[in-house]
């Protein structure tokens, strides 16, 4: 079933963690950025976490395989606009969480800020929602703004290499399968996660505990 | 770039070594990611694993400062396993060439003949060729002759064995056996290709030409160059450092690769002797032989109706260079740090935190009487006399600032690392006071022509008869310069059978003169605005995509010379004119002419179809006198015909691996120690570390235009330090912590980043520890502690490249130790 609307693959063997797509997140919602002194905390992953302001972020996680390999992967958090939004359950008011018909995108609206916070998060599965100051939700939108204009969603322009691609659903679904099949040709491991849940398809080359991917499962 | 950025996805195999493109050129990934879609393998060398080497297939690592080993090994590879490309070695390299009797290397003193240790320099006419009566280089087409090329080649590197390159570069033998088997497999046989892309990692060593030479070498031997998904590959560092270098931002060139007159050329016929070659080579092109044409339309171009014969078309009025001297930018320190210039224009540089050893540049430009900066932002070299350890008040340098237009902000032609020119527009007009590059130069030219016809002054008539006539308003400026570098027909001529008036453009170079009827500020660029009409007679301004084909986007801008996208095209092709590669034709013979990419030179292939030898026919390598690619060769560099691997000045061996007396570089260019340049000795117990620096994708240069920005810098806030774990837990150091980073220049603290990602490697039987800092940092990041934003070019040495004086910033000594709590 695809549920008509749109989706994004996120295909890992591609991502150079280049971080084009955390940036242009930024820049076309107008959010600033995390602290104005900014502090390295011993890594490459900053800022350090999602927040109010920070609707996507790029994992890393390296390690050394049995063989002596050595791996670092890379990975991408934000909201996978759930086909069925257990957010949307959640919230108390309808109006708090709504769904753009055209789209399937998740979209937290103003009437977030009376939401049991900790009650939504805990039903996230991706632990993605973050409260903003004035006690409204907030997240990545999938640039649905964008997406009325017929414009393509930010994170998706911005990639150099093909890692995020946007389109309607089932063509997305497609190719996620044709990739997945043409990847399992050199990595065994390679999966598609959560096809048929999301609208935010992570394709990984490397077993899920390779990388991190937000949620540990 | 022999070939260009789109070409990348016909590779069969990619090597990536001294380079780091998923950060620092991540568009090029796109390409690779396309090669590899298609089954390429990516092989990734590097002293650490980056984020290239997260998408290679095989990575190996190695010490700084080997890849002269690592190549070589790579070379003995080839050469003893037979795996070379027979026709290409023979045809279309010097393989089958004598070397004259006066060459020898000595492997015990790690020499090559020719050596003067007084002055510390060859005498390169000790690597001559064996010439016959006629002056013609001898040959041996069996390839057996003891003398010839490429038994020279494989006796020197026979030395090169995998356990001798193991003990040099400390990467695993297996793994070396690894990716000199992936790449010659990729590059070998029917429809293969293998290409290389390097970047700084390669030049920024003391045998930094050498170590491009090396791979270059090894393309030849292939038969890698001339192909789709083949060559040579310089990823360059800017957008437009391939144009700035186009058009004589280096000293020894002017625009096109001109060289630039000695004192010993006095006149027009003396410069002209001096840098024409000649060749008796049979079917030769020596393409060079134009250079009177070129050196004449460039002065035509300079000095206008000023330059005539009877004046020598005022070749009086370029500077000439002291003969051998160096006027690179470590000179350039040097010697305003003795007191010897009194000005600088750092136009878009940001020397207080991008040059070698920084806190040297920094005391010498506190020497200066004035210095103006030019850029969007104000850097740590416009501010340098309030920096940190810095008080003003002892500072007499008078500074100006002058704000620049950033690229959005101006009209022009930027030239890509594939030799793309392409045009942009203006997009927004620069705020505030800012300019536009153009304008700047304009205003302070006139400014400064003004003062001479005032007061007259030395040397004055370069300055009043220089033809400057851009900013009139009748057109934008830079479509002006963009013309007169095109160039124009200076009095009718007919040149192949075509009529041209006076003021009309040069269609491309080839109607270029030498008697003062056309001018080009830049030969390599005539061809690129050969009509008036500033948007079709524009073809930097063209876009269109290629509709189907191997990606050469021949209609897309245009790229020199003569919109040809893969360079010495000619041979990717047999000697019947028919690639190589069938399923993927640069060009190819029709029968009548060439069809495909613009070929090197129009001239038919070296045999007819009945395989009889074509005397009309040329050899493909033009720019070379002997018209082959030169394995070996005396004019190339002045530190050897062949690379040997060389210590750098600072690193942990006191002995060269290869076995020899010569532990580095006899001519590397070290700036004296008693003019404030220290040297760590070779293994020196006080430095015991290997350092190397680098970029991160998130910022840019010395971070100048990237800091300011708070959504790049929140990316990579901090400078650090990338360290094992091993050397990690003997300093107690864990991520995060702050550590000292020490060497004979300097000191910097940085936040430790502890990771596997850096391995101890075992360096002739002892374990070596590398650790490396980024680049971008430096005390005017808004907002961040002062302490930590030091610049990496504290640590790194003024020691020199030979031929380029690119600084060794690639591989040097320091030891670390951890800041404790109360920042002791």
């Amino acid at each position: 079933m695809s549920h008509g609307g749109r989706a994004t693959l996120f295909d890992a063997s591609r991502c150079i963690a280049c971080r084009s797509c955390q940036v242009a997140c930024k820049q076309w919602n107008g959010l600033g950025a995390e602290s104005p002194t900014p502090e390295n905390r011993g890594g490459y992953e900053h800022p350090h976490d999602l927040s109010a302001t920070q609707w996507l972020l790029i994992h890393f996680r390296e390690g050394e395989r049995a063989d002596g390999s050595l791996f670092w992967h890379f990975c991408r958090s934000s909201c996978r606009h759930c086909v069925d939004a257990p957010c949307r359950q959640k919230a108390r008011d309808k109006r708090a969480v709504v769904v753009d018909e055209e789209t399937g995108a998740v979209l937290f609206t103003e009437h977030s800020r009376d939401e049991d916070f900790a009650a939504i998060l805990r039903a996230c599965p991706y632990h993605i929602p973050r409260r903003g100051p004035g006690g409204a939700l907030f997240k990545c939108t999938m640039c649905v703004d964008r997406l009325h204009r017929g414009e393509q969603p930010a994170c998706d322009k911005a990639c150099p290499t093909g890692a995020n691609v946007h389109g309607p659903r089932d063509e997305i679904l497609a190719l996620a399968r044709e990739r997945l099949s043409a990847l399992r040709l050199r990595y065994p491991n390679a999966a598609a996660l959560d096809l048929h849940e999301t609208r935010l398809i992570l394709l990984l080359a490397d077993r899920e505990s390779r990388y991190k991917t937000g949620v540990e499962r | 770039m022999t070939n260009h950025w789109i070409d990348l996805k016909n590779a069969d195999v990619v090597l990536i070594m001294g380079a780091n493109p998923a950060e620092n050129h991540p568009v090029s990934f796109r390409w690779v990611s396309e090669a590899r879609a298609r089954g390429a393998n990516v092989i990734h060398v590097d002293p650490r694993f980056t984020r290239t080497s997260a998408q290679a297939d095989l990575f190996a690592p190695l010490r700084c400062g080997s890849d002269i080993a690592f190549l070589g090994g790579m070379l003995h590879y080839i050469l003893e396993g037979e795996h070379i490309h027979q026709d290409y070695v023979l045809h279309y390299t010097n393989a089958s060439h004598l070397v004259a009797d006066g060459f020898a290397f000595d492997p015990a003193e790690g020499l090559f003949s020719g050596y003067d240790p007084e002055t510390n320099r060859y005498d390169s006419d000790a690597w001559a060729m064996a010439l016959d009566e006629d002056g013609v280089i001898r040959k041996d087409p069996t390839l057996q002759h003891p003398r010839c090329v490429y038994q020279e080649v494989r006796r020197h590197f026979a030395r090169y064995d995998i356990t001798t390159v193991a003990g040099a570069t400390g990467t695993p033998p297996e793994i070396l056996q690894a990716v000199y088997e992936a790449f010659v497999q990729g590059s070998v046989g029917p429809g293969r290709a293998g290409t290389i892309l390097y970047a700084m990692g390669w030049t920024q060593h003391t045998v930094g030409a050498q170590n491009i030479r090396a791979m270059s070498m090894i393309q030849m031997l292939l038969g890698n160059m001339g192909l789709a998904g083949g060559g040579i590959n310089a990823l360059r560092g800017e957008s437009n450092v391939q144009g700035s270098t186009d058009h004589g931002l280096l000293f020894h060139v002017l625009p096109g690769y001109l060289k630039t007159p000695q004192v010993d050329q006095q006149t027009i016929a003396d410069y002209n002797e001096r840098w024409t070659p000649t060749t008796v080579e049979p079917r030769s092109a020596n393409w060079w032989r134009n250079t009177p044409k070129y050196m004449t339309s460039y002065l035509k171009s300079m000095f206008g109706d000023a330059a005539t014969p009877e004046n020598d078309f005022a070749y009086d009025w370029l500077p000439k260079l002291d003969s051998e001297e160096s006027y690179a930018w470590q000179t350039i320190f040097d010697e305003m740090y003795e007191g010897r210039l009194q000005g600088l224009f750092a136009w878009g540089q940001n020397p207080a935190n991008s040059s070698a050893h920084a806190s040297r540049v920094r005391d010498a430009l506190g020497r200066l009487d004035w210095l103006v900066t030019v850029n969007p932002f104000s850097t740590e070299t416009a501010e340098f006399w309030r920096g940190p350890g810095v008080d003003p008040s002892a500072v007499a340098t008078e500074v100006f600032a002058l704000p620049a237009a950033v690229a959005f902000e101006k009209e022009g032609s930027v030239t890509n690392s594939g030799r793309w020119a392409q045009w942009r527009y203006e997009a927004v007009p620069p705020p505030g006071d800012a300019c536009a590059d153009l304008d700047i130069m304009n205003a302070l030219f006139e400014s400064v022509r003004a003062l001479y016809v005032a007061e007259g002054g030395a040397a004055a008539e370069p300055i009043l008869h220089l033809k400057w006539d851009y900013f009139d308003g009748r057109a934008p400026a830079a479509e002006r310069i963009a013309k007169e570098i095109n160039g124009y027909f200076t009095g009718d001529v007919r040149v192949a059978g075509v009529d041209y008036r006076e003021g009309d453009l040069v269609p491309d170079f080839t109607a270029l003169q030498d008697d003062g009827t056309t001018s080009s500020g830049n030969w390599l660029y005539c061809g690129s605005f050969p009509a008036p009409d500033p948007i079709t007679g524009n073809r930097m301004r063209r876009r269109t995509r290629e509709a189907s084909g191997i990606g050469l986007n021949s209609e897309w801008a245009w790229a020199w010379p003569l919109n040809r996208r893969i360079l010495y095209n000619r041979a990717g092709v047999d000697l019947r004119g028919q690639p190589f590669d069938p399923a993927r034709p640069v060009i190819q013979w029709d029968g009548t002419a060439w069809v495909g990419d613009t070929p090197d030179g129009g001239q038919p292939p070296l045999v007819d179809r009945d395989g009889h030898p074509n005397d009309a026919a040329c050899l493909p390598f033009i720019m070379h006198p002997d018209g082959v690619a030169g394995l070996f060769g005396k004019d190339y560099l002045r530190d050897g015909p062949l690379p040997e691997h060389y210590e750098p000045v600072e690193s942990p061996l006191a002995d060269n691996p290869m076995g020899h007396r010569q532990r580095a570089n006899p001519v590397a260019h070290v700036s004296p120690a008693e003019s404030g340049n220290p040297v760590a000795a070779p293994g020196d117990p006080a430095f015991p570390v290997i350092c190397t620096t680098y970029r991160v994708g998130e910022h840019w240069q010395s971070g100048a235009m990237t800091r300011p920005k708070a959504w790049l810098n929140e990316l990579h806030p901090d400078l650090f330090v990338e360290l094992d774990p091993m050397l990690a837990a003997h300093h107690d150091i864990v991520s995060g912590d702050r550590v000292r980073v020490q060497s004979a220049r300097g000191a910097l603290k940085a936040i430790a980043i502890v990771t596997r990602r850096l391995k101890p490697l075992t360096v002739m039987g002892a374990t070596v520890h590398q650790v490396g800092l980024p680049i971008h940092y430096g005390w005017l990041a808004p907002g961040a502690p002062a302490v930590r934003l030091a610049a990496v070019n504290l640590l790194t040495p003024n020691v020199g490249d030979p031929n380029t004086r690119i600084p060794e910033f690639k591989a040097f000594l320091v030891a670390i130790a951890k800041v404790e709590e109360d920042g002791s």
